[in-house]
Order: C-alpha cells, then structure tokens, then sequence
C-alpha cells in the first residue's frame, strides 16, 4: 500500500477501482480467484514440435509461436518452456525456443509448483517421457491443468491429457494449429485469465 | 559588537553576488516563488479509507485462499457487498451522505472480522 503523498491520488484511485471489481464479483469464490490466480503457460519445445503441420508446410513450433504473439498482443503472461536444453530441461522463456529435446512433462509441473504458480495451462504436442510421473507430479500441484493437445485426438498422447486435466479439475482443448491462430489465441488467454486484479 | 568596515564590504560584495546569480537565473523577485505551495492535492480521509478497503480485500482473498472458503465466509462477503454498494453509490443530499459514511463503516468492520 502507498501511503506517500505523491502517489496518494493514483493509489486511491486504483484502489476504488479495486472496489469496483469487489462489487461486481459474483461471490467470494470469485474475488478469491481473481486476486490469487497465477497462471503459467507451459510450452512444449520438444523435438517433434519441429514437424510440420498436418495438412500444411508450417512447423508446429512457428504456428505456436505465432499464437502467442498473438497472445502477447493483448497482455504481458509468464511462460516456461520445457523440453528445452538447459539445466532442468525448463525456463522461463518470452520468446518460443526452438523444439529440440524431449518431452518431460513432469519437471515442467514441478518447475510450475516451484514457481508459485496455481494454474497451468499446456500446449503440448505429444505424450511425456514418463505418464505415471506427469500424473503424480500434477496431483502434487493441486491447481487445475487446462491442456491444448496438438493432434487429431485419435492417439495415447491425446488420451493421456484428457487424463490429466480430467485428475486436476481442468480442461483438455485440441488444436491442429492449422485454424485460427486468434481463436486459439482467444481460447488459451481465457483459460489463464485476464490477471487484471492479481495482487 | 560592532560591525566592521570589513565585514561590511563582505556582506555587500556577498548580496551584489546574489543579485547577479538571480538576474543571470532570470529571477526578477526572489522573494515571489508562484504556483502552489504543495506538488500534490490535500490528502482526504475519503482517499485512505478506499485504500485501507482495498488492501482488506486483497488480504481477504489471500487468507480465504490459504484458509479454505467457508458458507459463512461467503454469507458474511455477500453482506459486505451490499454495504459497499451503498457506500460507494451516489449521495444526493447530507442524510445520504451520512448513510453513506455508516455502511461504510460497516463494511469495514465486516471484512476485519472476515480477513483477521
């Protein structure tokens, strides 16, 4: 809180503004939500993300990359990438690296935990390097996953993320990356929410 | 004590100095400062009762978030909403003012007992 006279008249406005959105909230259930949510955006950088995609010549990484230019358009979002060749295998990234290594899905929620983050949402393209650990690791979270699986949905890769946003009380999307890129964008912005009135 | 021809000659040379810097500076009367005294507007008790409001809330959603959200919570958030609306409404005259300034007080209490 700024109680020095200088910044005194912003921060009361803000502060009514704050009060505003107090009152427009359905409940507490919502206020909580809104103020305490820190959502992360985990990319997967994997080596496949380098094919191109289905039906078309770009790569699945440029279409992504263009999605979340899109997404940044609108507002400033952490994101960490994962499968990326670092110490952990992932970090905290603004641009999207490119796709090289493989797909540990695990130390990417773990990193998230670590982060202070209560909320992921994904875009993966394939099936982690370990399920079992990928599961134990998103219980250990607690927060809700919503996942954007980049694929037909006829594979275990798909399967599996439904599993994993189904145990974490999220939502599984799919996506061809081949549609548009702003839709998608829109979609991915809703699932991290707007993060206008996180404290 | 008396002055000296000495100290007298100094302090002229010094105020003809002071006359010099202010005409080079293009301050014609010193003495005359203009615009207001203060940088920023008269702090009002009304500014730093939203603020303290505001910061409840968000001390409110943190403790919630860490505690668990209780029916009770909920009901007593749900009556701390009405009250801010009608703190925050418009007033049209001194009784509604003075409503006003009541839920207000209100309110207050009604997150401290929720957020403490």
């Amino acid at each position: 809180m700024n109680t020095n006279n200088d910044g005194l008249a912003t921060t009361a406005t803000s502060a009514l503004d704050k009060l505003n959105k107090a009152l427009a909230k359905s409940g507490l259930d919502d206020l909580v939500k809104a103020r305490t949510q820190r959502a992360l955006l985990l990319v997967d950088c994997s080596g496949s993300m380098a094919d191109t995609i289905r039906h078309g010549e770009e790569r699945k990484i440029d279409a992504l990359r263009k999605v979340v230019s899109t997404l940044r358009e609108t507002r400033a979002f952490p994101m960490a990438a994962f499968g990326v060749r670092c110490a952990g295998q992932v970090e905290v990234v603004d641009t999207v690296p490119e796709p090289q290594g493989g797909t540990p899905l695990d130390l990417a929620i773990e990193f998230a935990t670590a982060q202070g983050a209560n909320k992921l949402v994904v875009v993966t393209d394939g099936e982690p390097n370990d399920e079992r650990m990928a599961l134990r690791a998103a219980s250990a979270f607690g927060g809700p996953i919503d996942v954007f699986y980049i694929g037909d949905g006829n594979d275990r890769g798909y399967r599996f993320c439904v599993e994993l946003a189904k145990q974490t009380g999220g939502t599984c999307g799919l996506t061809d990356l081949n549609g548009d890129k702003k839709a998608l964008a829109g979609k991915i912005q809703l699932a991290l929410g707007d993060g206008s009135e996180a404290i | 004590m008396a002055i000296t021809q000495q100290q007298r000659s100094a302090a002229a040379a010094k105020a003809a100095a002071t006359r010099r810097a202010n005409k080079a500076a293009g301050i014609t009367n010193p003495s005359k400062r203009g615009g207001p005294a203060f940088a920023t507007p008269k702090p009002t008790s009304r500014e730093h009762r939203m603020i303290v409001l505001a910061a409840l809330t968000d001390l409110l959603a943190v403790r919630q978030a860490e505690t668990g959200i209780t029916q009770d919570a909920r009901d007593a958030y749900a009556k701390f909403q009405k009250l801010l609306a009608l703190a925050l409404g418009p007033t049209a005259n001194a009784a509604m003012q003075t409503e006003a300034d009541s839920a207000l007080r209100m309110a207050a209490v009604t997150l401290v007992k929720l957020a403490f």
